[in-house]
Formats: structure tokens, sequence, C-alpha cells
């Protein structure tokens, strides 16, 4: 049974009775949530997901509620559980799915120490996988979203999960987040992806969205790849497209600054960071908003 | 979720049966691993669970997605505790200057001494013990070398320092790793005083240069007074789990039970102990020999009654599991036993300044 199976009605009382699980990736979700927003997305994002409704081993266990005081009323606010462990502040109940993606990161990121994760989207081709590796506002979900449409494979936007016995990449195929104007650019770039999930960041004061992963991403999700290129995009508006190799010395440096467990890992870190310094070639690219880039990509080996 | 009282008081128990003997782990399905990971992960046991199955030859046979779990737990408390023996190195080094003991407590002991209880074992904070008279000169270097207060409020510092058995915490300002230095293992101000030059006395040599350890007798009995003193809260499973491992590791010498209880009486800390050897035997089967608790129950318990009241409320509160809350009985013996650590660490009447203090600032914050 995949989630967009059952009517979204259905959906959204399992999810209500912690009836929901789902799988994504090397990871089984629980999540119980009566949030309606919750159901909603999980409907149009993860509909070609595997699901079930009982039993076996959840990664994750999450819960996602109203508080139980009055802001359970007056502007109404949501709270993040793992198991009984409440890890952030309250969001607005408008936040409930940046708050679900968010918190499953953090989930991922704290627990997940069986294999590197570095800070990264990846996408592949041929069978050659390609890390887009940075912080936020570098552009890496936009540049993510749009070499998709142009036919790669979704393997994660989050998370590079690098597994130490086999040196592959394991998917992770999530939907991707867009915040601000690249929420434009992908709907007018990529009219082929389908973005949804809109909401509100009072924050930051901006618009987020996410693009459901194409049926093949989730299809080929236990499929790994092997790890070939190391790219560190820079997004400069009005650029064109300049790329620098980078120095293996540099590359390992700016690795280890972009994984979770680096150091958690110890001995097994430093291999397996040295492992993809040796496979890959490494390249810093500072680039606008022209097409060059993906021709760029196109152009890869 | 999950929130049938019995399976989760399953959870706890198979928990703790594994840790005492790892065939218990053999048997399990895929559901009681759902249960056992999430509740030992809350207790910070599940690093302990790792090394466990790892010894027993269990874990290669799980399925991927548990022992993926397990491994990961492992590599966490191997890197606390590389992460601990490098901050002990720095301790070392910003207190090179000084003269005077500096004696390891609990993670930081177990770590050093390289003994059976550290493994798998999560160590937050690092605890060292300093003669009084140091405290000044400790502080001095260690805020010199890079060590910052982690209690701002001026309240918070002079409640530390006026009735306190430590100094207020101090966190590294590039390492973020959190350093408490203790004078005395309990508060000036508790019913139990010791003497902590009784400590100093019996410390020995760490395998770690520059270090002082607890002896034996007294590490068992740190622990156990840590238990009964704080009040059961999350975490308190581990003292339990820690305390059978010590017994485990020290009651191999012959003379260990009769030192115990020498030292015991010595210290004044009959009671907790005796708490102690009343419900590590029951909730884990840690092995103690006949007449040990009966002589120290003669000497330090009065009341029978006192007696079963502390081991019920100390076995439902420790127990309790934790998932999602817990049922009244559990919350209420949570609830006594905090009242009681407060009562035992402070005269009533400061006690109430602290509270009324403390919910005055909480009441502003909010």
């Amino acid at each position: 049974m995949t989630v967009g199976d059952p009517s979204l009605e259905r959906l959204t009382f399992l999810m209500a009775r912690g009836r929901f699980f789902y799988e994504v990736g090397p990871f089984r979700v629980r999540l119980k949530s009566s949030a309606p927003a919750l159901a909603r997305f999980f409907h149009s994002h993860y509909a070609a997901f595997p699901q079930y409704d009982s039993g076996g081993f959840a990664d994750f266990h999450i819960r996602i509620e109203r508080p139980r005081s009055l802001r359970r009323w007056i502007r109404q606010q949501l709270l993040f559980f793992l198991d009984d462990h409440r890890p952030f502040h309250p969001y607005p109940h408008s936040m409930a799915v940046p708050l679900l993606e968010w918190g499953l990161n953090w989930c991922i990121a704290g627990h997940a120490h069986w294999a590197l994760l570095i800070h990264s989207a990846v996408v592949e081709r041929n069978g050659r996988a390609c890390l887009l590796i940075g912080k936020p506002e570098s552009g890496k979900s936009t540049l993510c979203a749009l070499l998709i449409h142009r036919g790669w494979r979704l393997l994660s936007d989050e998370f590079a999960l690098l597994d130490p016995s086999s040196g592959h990449l394991l998917p992770l195929p999530r939907p991707v987040s867009l915040k601000g104007s690249s929420i434009q650019v992908v709907q007018a770039q990529a009219p082929g992806l389908t973005v949804g999930g809109f909401c509100f960041n009072e924050g930051p004061n901006e618009e987020m969205a996410y693009v459901v992963p194409p049926p093949d991403a989730v299809r080929r999700m236990h499929e790994p790849a092997e790890p070939s290129v190391l790219v560190f995009p820079r997004f400069q508006s009005g650029k064109n497209l300049t790329v620098h190799s980078m120095p293996p010395s540099r590359t390992a440096y700016a690795l280890a600054e972009n994984a979770f467990n680096y150091s958690i890992l110890g001995l097994e870190g430093f291999r397996l960071l040295a492992f993809l310094v040796e496979k890959c070639p490494a390249y810093e690219l500072s680039y606008g908003e022209g097409s060059d880039v993906l021709d760029w990509f196109e152009a890869l080996p | 979720m999950d929130c049938h009282g019995d399976s989760l008081l399953m959870a706890v128990e198979t928990l703790l049966a594994g840790l005492a003997s790892p065939a218990v782990f053999r048997s399990l399905e895929e559901e009681d691993w759902d249960r056992l990971v999430r509740v030992a992960r809350r207790n910070n046991l599940l690093g302990r669970v790792a090394c466990v199955a790892q010894d027993a030859g269990i874990t290669d046979r799980l399925p991927v997605r548990i022992r993926r779990h397990l491994e990961a737990a492992a590599r966490l408390a191997d890197a606390h505790r590389r992460a601990l023996l490098w901050e002990l190195d720095r301790i070392r080094w910003a207190l090179r200057d000084m003269d005077g003991p500096v004696v390891l407590l609990k993670g930081a002991a177990y770590a050093a001494e390289g003994l059976e209880v550290a493994r798998g074992r999560l160590s937050a904070d690092v605890d060292i013990l300093v003669r009084r008279r140091d405290l000044p000169a400790v502080e001095r270097a260690l805020l010199d070398k890079g060590w910052e207060p982690v209690k701002e409020s001026d309240y918070d510092q002079a409640y530390y320092r006026k009735w306190m058995h430590e100094l207020p915490p101090l966190r590294h300002k590039d390492r973020g790793s959190v350093v408490d230095v203790h004078h005395n293992i309990l508060p000036l101000t508790g019913r139990i005083r010791i003497d902590s030059r009784l400590f100093f006395q019996a410390a020995r040599k760490s395998r770690l240069d520059g270090y002082l350890v607890l002896g034996g007798e007294d590490m068992v009995l740190h622990n156990v007074v840590h238990l009964f003193q704080d009040g059961v809260v999350t975490g308190s499973l581990r003292d339990v789990v820690d305390l059978d491992a010590l017994i485990a590791h020290w009651g191999r010498r012959a003379s260990f039970w009769d030192d115990l209880l020498a030292r015991a009486s010595q210290l004044g800390v009959e009671r907790p102990l005796a708490y102690a050897l009343w419900v590590a035997p029951r909730i884990m089967g840690t092995p103690v020999p006949g007449g040990v608790v009966e002589e120290l129950e003669r000497k330090a318990i009065r009341w029978q009654v006192i007696r079963r009241i502390m081991v019920g409320a100390m076995e439902r509160a420790l127990t309790a599991g934790d998932l999602c809350g817990m049922g009244p009985l559990a919350a209420l013996s949570q609830w006594f036993l905090y009242l009681r650590s407060h009562w035992l660490r402070m005269p009533p009447l400061l006690l109430a300044r602290h509270a009324l203090f403390k919910s005055a600032r909480s009441l502003r914050s909010s």
C-alpha cells in the first residue's frame, strides 16, 4: 500500500490515531498528528511512498500536536515530539509541514550515525551521483529541482547518506524544499514538476513550498548510487558561471565542515572523507540566473 | 502513543533483564525492539544495550534497521568517550600549575580507569573533586583557559557558592563541554554531611596521569548517594545500571562487602546504601551476599514502613518507562522522591526561600 492509496479522509484518520507509518529511503517513520495540513501534504507529496498501518520496527516515532494550554485555542501552535522528547520551541500552526520536515532532519542528523551524513543535495545520472554541498542560501535546492526536471534522479535534497560498508550513497528522496523567490524560478523553469505545500515562514518573512518527488525517484529509492562528483555551489545574482577545481586538502575541510556527524564517526569518518576526496573531483561553482550552470552539469562525464 | 501501560512496563523490564542477561535480547520480535530502543534511548542506555548485544553475538543476526540503531548508539558512546578523554587532557593542562589533588568522579573516572561500566556510556559533563581551599585557584585557572560560567544570574551564582557542593558549572567557549568542579559529593546544606577529606585520603592514582580516582567502595557509595539524593528523574535508571556494573567489578574483591559496610558507616550513608541494595537486586538481579542488607537495615532503618514506602516509590519511579508520560502512581512516586531530595538537601526555611525565588523568576520570564 502507498500513502496515496487510501482517501484523504482515511489517511487523516490513520494519522490522528497514530496508525500511519511511512517509509522513505532507509527510514521507517511513524507519524501521529491531527493537523489537517499534514494529512493533505502527505496525500499530495508522499503519495507514491510505501505505507503501513501497523506494527514492526519504526526508526522514529514522531508526534505533532497542539499544546495543552490556552495556545491550543488562541493563536494556535504546534509541538514536535520524538517519543516524549521535544527538541524545538512551539511553531505557529500554519508551519506544520516545515516543522515535520525539519523535525525529521533533526531526527536523522542526531541518530543515524551508522552512515556519514553530509548536508547536501544529491542527484544521479547514469549511475553517477553528484553531491551539491552547501549551506542554506547556496541555491542547492533550486539547482537540485532544476536538475531533476532535466531528468536527473533525485536522491536527496538535504542529506548525502554515505553507507560505510559499500561506499555508496543511499537515496532519501523526500520533497525538495524551496524558499522565497526560488519558488517562482522553479515554477517557471521546471513546469513538469509539481510544487505545493505552500506556507509562510514569519521569521525570515518568506514563502515556502515543496517539490513533489518524481515517481521514478520514489520507485528507485532503495537503489544506491556511486558518489562521483562533489560540487560546492554558490548563487550570486547576475553572475555568469565560473568554475574552480578544488584541491583535495580544501575539499576535505569543506566536506568535514558540512558533515553532520564527521567527528562522531571518528576514524571511520576520516576514512570515508578520504574515500570521497580521492574518488571524486570537486568543483566550486558560482552561478547566476542563466542556464549555463545546467549545461555545465549536462556536460559532466 | 503506545500508552498502554503494560507494554511499556514490559519494555523497561526487558531492557533491565537484557542488560543483566543478554540472552533475553535473542528472543525479541521487531515490535519488542521498537519499544526497547526507544525506552533505552530515553534512559541513556542504548549505547549500553549495543555493547551488551555485540558481546553476546546478537547484533549481526538482527534485522538491518535495528542493527543500525545499535551501531549508531555505540558510535555515539565512543565519540563521547573520546571527547571526555580529550577534555580531561585539556583540564589537566589548564590546572598544570596547581598542587592540590584532582579526583575524577563518575563517568570521567570510569572512562579514565577503563572500567566495564564505561562501555557504551554517554557522559555529558566532566565531574571533578578538589579540596575546598583549592576552589578559587581551580576556578581562576579554568576561567583563564577558556571556560565560562553557564549560570549567569547573580542568584544562581550565589546559590551555588553558598549552598551547593560544587562551583556553578563552567562551559568551554569553543568546545561547549561542561565541567562541574565539586569540593564535596553532597550539598553543604544537606542532612547528611560527609567529611570530604575522607575521600581524598582513600583516593588512589588514576591510570590517567595527573589525576586521582575514588577508592572502589567510595565509587559505589558516590553512585548510591547521587541516585538517592537527587530524586528519581530521567536518567536515574542508568545510575542503577552503573551501580550494578560497579558492584560486579569491585565485588570480585573478597573484602569488598565488609569494606563497603565499614565505609558506609564511617561516611554516614548507610541508609541510602540500604535502599540501593534493596532496589538493585530486585530490578536488576544485582548479586548481594546474604546478611549485608539485613545488617544495614538493623543499623540504619528504624521503621520498616519507611523502607517499604521508599523502595516502592523508587521501583515505580524507575520503571515508569516515560515514553509518553506515566501512570498516576509512578508520577506520584517521582514527585515524592523529588520533594524528598530537596528536603534532604536544604533546611525547610532555605528550601522555601529557594522555591519562592525560582517560581517568581519563572513567572517573570514567561
